[in-house]
């Protein structure tokens, strides 16, 4: 009897199909793997499956339960199926046996807390599973990996024989997932079965039994993971007839080859990345693309002078970056649009004008005593207006009441407003509506076109593939490769970004 | 997940609508109703010169105080030191001059330096250590206290000071006792740096959303350290002033003025730059607790009427701009 079982799946949010009648199924003892790009449908089937998200459609069936349209968490928890995501929920300065206790009570001895007995319960929970981990360490003091196994011994421990495992690798080094792919396929002896959901190619092949792929809402296939290979399962991700369509609106500027640029050497941004190195020339826009955790992001973010690296340096135009210095970098002319909007973009609390102008550019706008009636509000109504930010001719309307996209004008438009040298962007469309994205790509090219070396880092291949000159394609903290010109193609980045890194393929024949 | 979403985003903007309603000149319009009912419960008692003298006069500590109180606020920083800053520089000037007999103006300045010192020690705690503002300015505070009463003894210092200095303290302008003329002065001076200056705007990102103030480039420690020193210098003029005033120190005077402080720049913010800490706002809402509480004295009320209407006032405030402001906390997206 499968664990899972959902058939025909809808799920509708406003006009638009999240989930077009999708199937599911979960065997006792099996580790299916769930794929599909951002956007695809994945999270909300998980959705669905906690009783989070009502379904608009379809049978579902947990464990022995049917389950009604509506349902709340807790009926999934009865029904024993347990969620682990990335940040696992484990306390880190309490034991092992401990962190299990606080899911299913501690032992008692006369009314008072057994720490004996409630490290010999956790014991018999991670012997079930194959589980090496001494119940009475810190879980502070684990490897990652053993963390994860960890949080499926106290889903287990509550009687929950489904685990979903919701892209707890993303933030795991390549030994550690090998070793996470050996504990799972050790437990699934006590019959637990593990829904996995990941970015990374390469796990799957070395762990999942099966996969099943969703792109658009849709089920494009489910099948063994020994009946398949790597380059059919890609294409099922990424579809061929995208990949098609986007080749056509392709945009492929005119490059004004420039001595004046960025040089980046030997940056290393995080302990398990290695030292990158590139350039960048004047107007030129280099996308720099891979999967969730590639580490594109951390070297955005250290360019941009949000994280201090540790090693490497940058030099724009022959000179030396204060990286670590945002300010320092501002005045070199290198802006930074950041990829958290709301937490490290807009000040949504100030209005459009104030976000606009929020460091003074010395001599124009914005400097020593403002009038609002002058400079600064001529300045800013006309960088609004290029930057097409609605309301229209409203600087003095806080940014809270802006929708995303043209808060993210507003960030962006911080950016190019003094004759940028550098623009580094941290996916800089992401939850944008398909108009704003346009214009924000159309400021980007201007401002390259300006002479702005640009740095694009995106999880959004077919983003990176129409905008971007040259692209860098990371995987798991290494440059893997470069594209330009007619080989940069969205199917050919999401080939190249779910490229099997050598470590993780080993896990299979261990 | 859209769905929910725009509903939430719906009420925001009905909640959000209520900001214009409530209006930047609420508190002012409260302020002439206050002043006009008053007026017509005790016209021969509330409606008088030396009423409305009393009142500008007496609160020109606290409305020191509260601009001291205002500046780390702006930056998104508690200090709540400052009342503690206020009895060390009282009793430094005082002690000073009346027991070691300096020049009252030397007296004056080693008080007031003593407290931008304070003031520069809690800014390197907060932008350097990244301590809390609020835990480590208490701590700052108490061991500003306890330097206090070691060098007061626990006592009330009082004597002869010169009559130049308590006139600067007791004397009036065109019928305006002069120290409400330093609070405008100072009010005027914070109000425009910042509001109409580069530094302000920086100030005022920082308070916003430091993190994303620090990546567009803005100096969020340097304005940090600067609002810090600023709270001690007006906390050492507020002491400083005190003593002209009262011709007198304790230690432990300046903490009754500490909550009073901080409830108006609370209560300010919700006035004139609705939803900002800002000085004119601040003076207006000391101005208007203080106003409150006299007329209620002269109909009968005893003396706990005081803390009463504070934090009664406060706390309405404070809710109604929850109201407006529970929108800027999160956005939309």
């Amino acid at each position: 009897m499968p664990l899972i079982e959902a058939r025909g799946i809808v799920k509708r949010y406003g006009g638009e199909l999240a989930l077009r009648g999708v199937d599911f199924d979960l065997h006792a003892g099996e580790i299916h793997a769930l794929l599909g790009e951002n956007g695809a449908g994945k999270s909300t089937l998980i959705k669905i499956l906690a009783g989070v998200v009502a379904r608009d459609a379809g049978e579902l069936t947990l464990g022995t339960h049917r389950m009604p349209a509506h349902f709340l968490p807790a009926a999934v928890r009865e029904a024993g199926v347990a969620f682990v995501h990335q940040d696992l929920g484990l306390l880190d300065h309490l034991s092992v046996a401990e962190n299990i206790a606080l899911a299913v009570g501690y032992q008692r001895r006369a009314g008072l807390i057994s720490f004996r007995a409630t490290e010999e319960a956790a014991r018999r929970s991670l012997d079930e599973l194959g589980v090496d981990v001494d119940p009475r360490a810190e879980v502070g003091s684990l490897r990652q990996d053993e963390k994860v196994m960890v949080a499926v011994a106290r889903a287990f421990a509550t009687h929950a024989r489904t685990v979903v495992l919701d892209e707890v690798s993303s933030s795991l080094p390549a030994p550690d997932v090998a070793q996470l792919a050996q504990a799972l396929r050790n437990s699934r002896a006590s019959g637990v079965g593990y829904v996995y959901v990941t970015h990374r190619l390469d796990e799957v092949f070395s762990l999942a039994d099966r996969l099943t792929v969703l792109r658009d809402g849709q089920l494009v296939a489910t099948s063994a993971t020994g009946e398949t290979d790597y380059d059919q399962v890609v294409e099922w991700i990424v579809g061929e007839s995208a990949v098609e369509a986007t080749r056509q609106v392709a945009r492929r500027r005119q490059l004004v080859p420039s001595a004046q640029g960025l040089s980046v050497s030997n940056l290393q941004v995080s302990p398990d990345a290695a030292p990158i190195t590139f350039q960048i020339a004047g107007g030129e826009i280099v996308g720099l693309c891979g999967l969730v955790g590639c580490g594109a992001r951390d070297v955005a973010a250290a360019l941009g002078g949000a994280r201090k690296p540790l090693e490497g340096h940058a030099d724009l135009n022959g000179q030396r970056l204060p990286l670590g210095a945002p300010r320092a970098l501002r005045e070199r002319g290198c802006f930074y649009v950041p990829g958290d909007r709301q937490a490290e973009g807009g000040i949504i609390g100030m209005s459009i004008r104030e976000n606009l102008f929020l460091i003074s550019d010395g001599a124009g706008a914005g400097a020593g005593f403002i009038r609002r009636t002058g400079r600064e509000r001529h300045a800013s109504l006309e960088l609004a207006q290029r930057l097409d930010v609605r309301p229209r001719d409203d600087v003095d309307r806080a940014l809270y009441e802006l929708s995303g996209g043209n808060q993210q004008k507003v960030v962006v438009g911080r950016s190019i407003r003094s004759q940028p040298q550098l623009i580094v962007l941290d996916d800089p469309t992401a939850g944008v509506d398909l108009g704003a994205r346009a214009k924000l790509h159309e400021i980007i090219a201007a401002a390259a076109d300006a002479g702005a070396a640009v740095l694009m880092a995106s999880t959004d291949f077919e983003e990176v593939a129409t905008e971007a000159d040259r692209v860098l394609v990371m995987v798991r903290g290494r440059i893997n490769i470069e594209l330009k010109g007619d080989a940069v193609t969205p199917e050919r980045l999401a080939h190249e970004s779910y490229a099997r890194a050598e470590v993780g393929a080993q896990g299979a024949a261990g | 997940m859209n769905a929910p979403n725009a509903e939430v985003a719906d009420s925001k903007r009905r909640v959000v609508a209520i900001g214009p309603l409530l209006g930047r000149y609420a508190l002012v319009v409260v302020f002439v109703a206050i002043i006009g009912l008053f007026t017509a419960l005790r016209p021969s008692t509330f409606a008088t010169l030396g009423n409305a003298q009393a009142i500008a006069s007496t609160q020109a500590v606290v409305a020191l105080l509260a601009l001291a109180a205002t500046m780390p606020l702006v930056v998104g920083a508690f200090d709540v030191s400052i009342g503690y800053q206020l009895g060390l520089s009282q009793t430094l000037c005082a002690g000073l001059s009346i027991q070691s007999g300096w020049p009252i103006g030397l007296s004056a300045l080693v008080a007031v330096a003593a407290c931008v010192a304070v003031g520069t020690v809690n800014g390197l705690l907060v932008t350097r250590l990244r301590l809390n503002s609020f835990i480590c300015t208490l701590g700052v505070g108490i061991l500003v206290l306890g330097l206090t009463e070691l060098y007061g003894n626990d006592n009330t210092i009082s004597g002869p000071l010169p009559s130049f200095f308590t006139g600067l303290g007791r004397n009036t302008v065109a019928d305006v006792p002069l120290p409400f003329v330093y609070v405008i002065v100072a009010a005027l001076l914070l109000w425009v740096g910042l509001e109409y200056t580069a530094w302000g705007r920086e100030c005022h990102a920082t308070g916003g959303n430091r993190r994303a103030a620090l990546l567009a480039g803005v100096r969020t420690d340097t304005v940090t350290m600067q609002a810090f020193v600023i709270a001690g210098a007006l906390s050492g003029i507020s002491g400083v002033l005190s003593v002209s005033i009262l011709g007198a120190a304790a230690p432990t005077v300046g903490l009754g003025s500490l909550l009073p402080a901080f409830a108006a720049a609370f209560l300010g913010a919700t006035a004139i730059r609705t939803g900002r800490f800002n000085a004119l706002g601040t003076i207006l809402a000391v101005y208007l607790l203080a106003t409150g509480i006299t007329g209620l004295q002269l109909l009968g009320a005893q003396f706990y009427v005081q803390d009463l209407f504070n934090g009664g006032a406060l706390i309405i405030a404070l809710t109604l701009s929850a109201l407006v402001g529970r929108s800027r906390g999160r956005g939309e997206t």
